[in-house]
């Protein structure tokens, strides 16, 4: 089967199976899947293909999902103007935190990029005028797209798997352009890069942008499906699940972080079928695909990796 | 003869320890130029100072000194200097192991114009031409230093002398006015050694400067036309091989007080 075949086969199964399911339930889960997706493709360009461990997720996410709550619940705003805003909110998260952490070693980026994002939750957590506090946001009103109100499920499930579907492509022009071939290069040998001509710490902002950007839209998506949100959207459980995702996925490739996102979010579901082991499940199938699946679920998918994608030491 | 590098008074420190004091000298354009002295001589530091990899305490550098053209490299970071045509290789053999070897060769033209992110991204008609050109340069130059039959290849599959001959081939890929080549044969086998040999007369033939530290003696003074000797980071002499290596202080630097014999420095 061609490649292409192959895609299209697997887009038709994904919109059409938790439609055919029907169940809320199902559909809840295929709704969030989609969300993750957009998340672990924000992560994978700066872990996967700029090999920096970023812990930032979070903050552009919880920046995305407040100021989609807040342009809705302050100012009365719907629209794709807000999904724009939160977008553009994380690509402002993105170019704050990167312009210190980027110019640290690896080692001090990871820290910097947990103290930026739990600032953040402080921040959401203490600003009550603007954020309620730890009471949250609550009651946030449906999203208006183009004159259509999303509500219905069937409805949030074809629009997250439609933005999940644009990041993936965003990802795949971004990572196939003359920028990721620098970004990869970067995350390769720094100096080689430097020495080539390689502006390695502007590469990177620009993948921090855009990684904010993904995660900002897919803050706002989320507190517009979930319609409340708490300081509990910055918290570290959110970059764990996504580094399971990402790592376990496959980093540094399209598809792995896919995969990642769909498995990880249906697999602790699946394991509600044995409550009392369910946790010590997970574990296992963690540990498991660490030994026999290093480089991740893509290499399943029939793919070898590509030559770019393949992790740093 | 015309400068295209000149090197002024260049100081560098190390917690007190002198690397480099006060190093000053002119490249010819076009030349092969040997820089070579024993080991902790501040022969890489100079290599790092000219490339913008470390700062130098005091001192300048310039490409095309008294040109129309001229540019202070010691004020620049190293992406800079990359860009106004110093090209650099490092002592330690550095490719990016998991690209492909036209990958390597592509991502070393980056140099080039620079196009806005969305430019690159939604790949203009600009963006493909020169993606298309900097493909066709790469073929050459994959062609030219027989890694052709590797293009596809992971960099990390290559042999130890096949990436030392992608590593000068990254080089050129955008014309580098300047090449300054750090050890390019050590480790290299004695027949790939007369290959670089040949590779990098041919790169002066197309008019790169070259400015090479190397510890094969024998290939310094075959194919540089003029040497600077470094010793505990001072420029000791400097002149045509034939004068440096009779030279009593060179032979002194390098065996000792005493050394007598010059064929003794053939590497």
């Amino acid at each position: 089967m061609s490649r292409t075949r192959a895609i299209a086969v697997v887009a038709a199964l994904a919109l059409a199976l938790p439609l055919v399911l029907g169940s809320p339930y199902v559909l809840h889960i295929a709704i969030m899947t989609g969300f993750y997706v957009i998340l672990a493709q924000s992560l994978n360009l700066i872990l996967g293909y700029g090999g920096l461990l970023s812990l930032a997720t979070p903050a552009f996410f919880g920046v995305g999902a407040y100021a989609a709550a807040i342009l809705a619940l302050r100012f009365g705003w719907d629209g794709a103007a807000t999904l724009g805003l939160a977008a553009l909110a994380g690509v402002a998260t993105g170019i704050a935190i990167g312009f210190p952490s980027l110019r640290v070693s690896r080692h001090s980026f990871v820290i910097v990029t947990l103290s930026a994002t739990l600032l953040l939750q402080l921040v959401a957590n203490n600003w009550e005028d603007l954020t309620r506090g730890s009471l949250g946001l609550a009651n946030i009103p449906a999203v208006r797209l183009f004159g259509v109100t999303v509500e219905a499920r069937g409805g949030w499930y074809l629009l997250s798997l439609a933005v999940a579907g644009a990041v993936v492509l965003v990802t795949h022009l971004v990572v196939g352009s003359r920028f990721g071939r620098a970004l990869v290069a970067a995350r390769e040998n720094e100096q080689l890069a430097l020495a080539v001509g390689i502006d390695v710490f502007r590469t990177r902002l620009f993948a921090f942008s855009l990684s904010g950007a993904f995660a900002g839209l897919a803050g706002a998506l989320y507190a517009y499906f979930i319609t409340y949100i708490d300081p509990g959207v910055f918290g570290f459980s959110v970059s764990e699940a996504l580094l399971i995702m990402v790592i376990l996925g496959g980093s540094g490739t399209l598809s792995g972080p896919v995969a990642g996102a769909v498995v990880f979010t249906a697999l602790p579901e699946l394991l509600r079928i044995a409550p009392e082991v369910r946790s010590l499940l997970y574990g296992v199938i963690l540990l498991l695909i660490v030994l026999y699946r290093p480089a991740g679920l893509a290499t399943w998918l029939g793919r070898r990796r590509s030559a770019a994608a393949a992790p740093s030491a | 003869m015309t400068p295209i590098l000149r090197v002024e008074g260049v100081v560098k420190t190390y917690q007190g320890v002198t690397a480099l004091d006060g190093i000053t000298f002119d490249v010819a354009g076009g030349s092969i130029t040997g820089l070579i002295g024993p080991n902790g001589s501040g022969k890489t530091t100079l290599f790092d100072c000219i490339s913008g990899f470390q700062r130098c305490d005091a001192g300048r550098a310039w490409l095309s000194p008294g040109g129309p053209a001229v540019v202070e490299l010691t004020s620049l970071p190293p992406v800079r200097i990359a860009r106004a045509g110093v090209r650099r290789t490092f002592q330690q053999l550095k490719v990016f192991p998991n690209l492909s070897v036209r990958d390597n060769l592509l991502a070393a033209a980056q140099s080039g114009p620079g196009f806005s992110a969305f430019a690159e991204v939604l790949r203009t008609t600009p963006v493909r031409e020169h993606e298309r050109a900097m493909r066709s340069r790469a073929a050459e130059l994959l062609a030219e230093f027989g890694l052709a039959p590797h293009a596809a290849q992971p960099a990390a599959a290559l042999s130890y002398g096949q990436k030392k001959l992608l590593e000068l081939a990254m080089a050129l890929m955008t014309d580098p006015q300047v090449l300054l080549l750090d050890e390019p044969v050590a480790g290299v086998n004695p027949t790939l050694v007369e290959a670089l040999k040949r590779h990098l007369v041919r790169v002066r033939d197309r008019g790169v400067t070259l400015l090479i530290v190397e510890h094969n003696l024998k290939l310094v003074f075959d194919l540089c036309e003029r040497i600077f000797v470094l010793d505990g980071g001072r420029l000791l002499t400097s002149g045509p091989p034939a004068e440096v290596a009779h030279d009593p202080r060179v032979l002194a630097a390098y065996l000792g007080a005493g050394a007598k014999s010059p064929a003794a420095l053939d590497g």
